[in-house]
């Protein structure tokens, strides 16, 4: 019954002093929370730090977590607060009463029913105040305050971390759109199982490569491996397509040539073509036209590719229906040509890979953009491995070398019959390698409109032309790397901000892809 | 309310008479007396030290009377032998028949004052070696008991050093307390003088006995002490020790020899009746420093180092509570 007292009593004092210390470790813990955050601050002036208040705030949680583990790990024991309770003037009573607790003699009671007297009466609120260090609380707010201020700084390296975090968040975001891409391609009827598997395998590698990243260019190199590796499952399956379409247009004596122009993705002989077979059409009388539009109708019959099997089907009821309306006719071959042409572009292919591979191509173009910032602000020597540049001239790919400008996105762009299908890896130059070049101050900025005003004409009128003035030609010398990659960022906002062709934007991003930089 | 219950506040009772009673007789002091009345209750022995007149004698004496017990006295003396201490064997005539028989010496007695211990030789010192710490006294071959309770109160006067024998440390080991007598206040010289000069004096009375004072004795040998408070007192100890690692700077450098457990014993032993003496029925670290600088100081065998420094072992106790604390 006196040990249950004795207990009862030291209970809320034991809860009292545990309250105390968690408080005490906390404000310890705010400070030294404060001290790191202000180093980190100070640092992030100098060096880019990314996520620096996500850290900051991380470090708080920490610091928190420590401190109320600190204080749960010293907690005070009963003999402990037996201590502390005695040097509030209880004269050693309650440490003695607590070690007599299983001592049943008369002296023991004695003293055990003295010192719950004793307990009864004790103020301990007054001796045990939980109120936080002032000179700790005062040391962590000046701290804190500090940190704000110098948070206030802007530094290059600083807003070189944003940039960072931007591509950062850019690179989660493409990982989304892999993993939907790969959801796509499951679904994809155009592709053969074992292509799936292969394109499934290169996504898959990305995102690990992605998860497990160190480095950017670690990224590009797989973005631009696996973009490579797409692209040519594209071009193989494209290559079967127009050879098989090619054939079904073969087997038909009037879309004969048509056929080898496609077979040799001669664009600028299938135009001549189109234009040649419209004026053939214009020629022929009434019954070879009756007996071209049945022919075009079985044709069309037995295409697969329901775009082109449309276009002769209308071709075929135009001609037999009403050959006196050439506009219509015209209409007609315009549309079998662009159809055709799409085909040899590549369009339509299959969703999943147009998607995979315009993923691929934005992810590269991210990390090349975050190597191409960490490079410029880390300053650091050229010793390290510097890859060599595997695309381009040094490609070994299968280009036909036709040279022309409809520019099949799949790396058709050499010559000679040697044409590069690779795209280049970004080599690790640093800023000091890069070659300088002028580089205009109204580079990447609007122009101001001026009108220049001509001489007065004989009706007294003066010819006003309102131009764009790019301001003065002044600029500075800046590394090569950086002026490609404003030139770069330009060019793909009009991408998207502008109507452009589908065809023409993969080439434009083709071309800053594998500039070699 | 139990048997013991009403001894204990009997007991704190007749301490604040006993108390009171000898302040009759002694003016100021209070400490003294105190300390004298711990150490009586502890069952040790008191050195008293001071210059002649402040009282020491008067102080044992009136002891003797407060508690009712018999008291003798030894004038040490250069030419005193250890017969005149503990008694001697001498011839008797008992029916014509010649016989040797005890004769006892002032030794046995329940106080003894041993006034200027320290003016008779080292061997007359000696004597009372065993009858201090054994409580017995053996002449020839045969040992007698004394009487409980037994305690011996030596007095010295420190200046006076000239044809005086020192004593040795296993000597001064058996004194539980050493007690510095120091001169009287303004006023308490003035209460003195008026005491002892005038016609009216206080008669001091008894106010317990032998019997009670063993029952004391006892019951203060129960006050717990917690772990806490008895590991303060041994680090006390520990800390005289200059060989001991923990112990402070001020004892390596100062200290020659360090208390021996003897002193643990004292300062456990009289911490306990100064509790008892507040009415508690636990030691407090303030009842162990309370005792140890009288429970210490004759205990602490200082260097030439101190000596010529004027530091003295009540520093070397500052110092070590400090130092715990």
């Amino acid at each position: 019954m006196l040990e249950k007292n004795l207990f009862k009593y030291l209970k809320p004092i034991r809860f009292r002093i545990y309250l105390k210390r968690l408080i005490h470790y906390l404000s310890y813990a705010t400070t030294l929370w404060s001290i790191m955050s202000l180093i980190l601050m100070i640092i992030s002036r100098f060096i880019p730090i990314t996520f620096l208040f996500e850290k900051i705030m991380l470090l708080a949680l920490m610091f928190l977590f420590l401190g109320i583990l600190y204080s749960f790990y010293k907690r005070p024991s009963y003999r402990e607060v037996a201590l502390i309770v005695d040097s509030m003037g209880l004269k050693e009573r309650v440490v003695t009463a607590l070690e007599l607790s299983k001592d049943n003699s008369v002296i023991a009671k004695l003293q055990k029913e003295d010192a719950i007297e004793y307990l009864k009466k004790i103020n301990y609120k007054e001796g045990i105040s939980i109120k936080p260090p002032v000179t700790i609380v005062l040391l962590s707010f000046v701290l804190i305050l500090t940190g704000v201020l110098v948070s206030f700084i802007p530094t290059k390296s600083y807003i070189t971390a944003q940039e960072i975090e931007e591509n950062l968040e850019e690179i989660e975001d493409k990982k989304k759109e892999i993993e939907k891409v790969e959801k796509l391609i499951e679904k994809d009827n155009l592709l053969t199982k074992e292509e799936k598997e292969e394109i499934k395998r290169a996504l898959e590698r990305l995102r690990k490569k992605i998860d497990n990243q160190k480095e950017f260019k670690d990224i590009t190199k797989e973005a631009i491996k696996t973009n490579k590796k797409i692209n040519e499952i594209a071009k193989e399956i494209q290559d079967k397509k127009i050879k098989k379409l090619a054939k079904e247009l073969g087997s038909e004596e009037f879309t004969r040539n048509l056929s080898k122009h496609l077979n040799n993705k001669d664009y600028k002989g299938l135009m001549e073509e189109i234009a040649k077979m419209e004026e053939q059409l214009k020629r022929m009388d009434k019954e070879e036209i009756k007996e071209l539009s049945k022919k075009l109708k079985e044709l069309s019959s037995r295409i697969e590719n329901p775009k082109v099997s449309n276009v002769l089907n209308n071709i075929a009821s135009t001609i037999s229906g009403n050959m006196s309306d050439s506009t219509l006719i015209s209409q007609n071959m315009n549309n079998l040509g662009e159809t055709l042409s799409n085909i040899m572009n590549g369009e339509n292919i299959s969703v999943g890979l147009n998607k995979a591979i315009s993923v691929t191509e934005g992810l590269k173009n991210t990390t090349s953009e975050a190597v191409a910032l960490g490079n410029s602000n880390s300053n650091q020597s050229s010793s390290g491995n510097q890859n060599s540049s595997t695309g381009g001239n040094n490609g070994q790919g299968e280009g036909t070398g036709n040279g022309t400008s409809n520019g099949s996105n799949y790396g058709n762009s050499g010559s000679t019959g040697q044409g590069g299908n690779g795209a280049s890896i970004p080599s690790e130059k640093t800023v000091e390698n890069y070659e300088k070049v002028f580089a205009p101050s109204n580079l990447g900025v609007e122009g101001k409109e001026s009108g220049l005003k001509g001489t007065l004409n004989k009706s007294g009128s003066e010819d006003i032309i309102k131009v764009k003035k790019m301001g003065d030609i002044t600029g500075e010398s800046v590394p090569y790397n950086e002026v490609i990659n404003t030139y770069k960022k330009q060019a793909y906002e009009e991408i998207d901000s502008k109507v452009i062709p589908e065809s023409m934007k993969e080439i434009v991003k083709k071309y800053f892809a594998e500039i070699a930089y | 309310m139990s048997n013991l219950e009403l001894q204990i506040e009997k007991t704190i009772e007749k301490i604040k008479k006993i108390r009171d009673e000898i302040g009759k007789g002694i003016i100021g002091q209070k400490e003294i007396i105190d300390k004298t009345i711990i150490a009586i209750l502890s069952g040790g022995n008191v050195l008293l030290e001071g210059v002649p007149g402040l009282g020491k004698t008067q102080l044992v004496k009136t002891i003797g009377q407060v508690l009712d017990l018999e008291f003798s006295r030894i004038q040490f003396t250069p030419d005193l032998m250890p017969a005149d201490i503990v008694g001697t064997n001498i011839i008797t005539n008992e029916k014509g028949k010649s016989t040797f028989s005890f004769q006892r010496g002032p030794i046995f007695s329940n106080i003894v004052l041993a006034d200027e211990i320290n003016r008779a030789t080292p061997k007359t010192q000696s004597a009372m070696l065993e009858a201090m710490q054994e409580k017995s006294v053996t002449v020839g071959n045969k040992t007698y008991k004394l009487e409980e309770p037994y305690f011996v109160i030596a007095t010295q006067n420190p200046i006076e050093m000239e044809g005086t024998y020192p004593l040795p440390e296993a000597q001064m080991d058996r004194f539980l307390f050493k007690l510095d007598i120091k001169f009287p206040s303004k006023d308490e010289l003035t209460e003195i003088v008026n005491l002892t000069t005038g016609k009216e004096k206080d008669r001091i009375e008894k106010v317990t006995d032998r019997k009670e004072i063993i029952e004391m004795i006892n019951l203060a040998k129960e006050i717990p002490i917690a772990k806490p408070v008895m590991d303060y007192a041994m680090k006390l100890i520990l800390f005289t020790h200059p060989e001991n690692e923990g112990s402070p700077e001020i004892t390596k450098k100062y200290v020659r020899f360090g208390s021996s457990p003897r002193g643990a014993q004292a300062i456990v032993k009289a911490s306990r009746v100064k509790a008892l003496m507040e009415g508690r029925l636990n030691v407090a670290f303030e009842d162990i420093n309370y005792v140890v600088y009288p429970a210490l100081c004759h205990r602490i065998i200082l260097n030439f180092e101190a000596v010529s420094e004027g530091i003295t072992s009540k520093d070397i106790i500052s110092e070590i509570i400090n130092e715990i604390n």
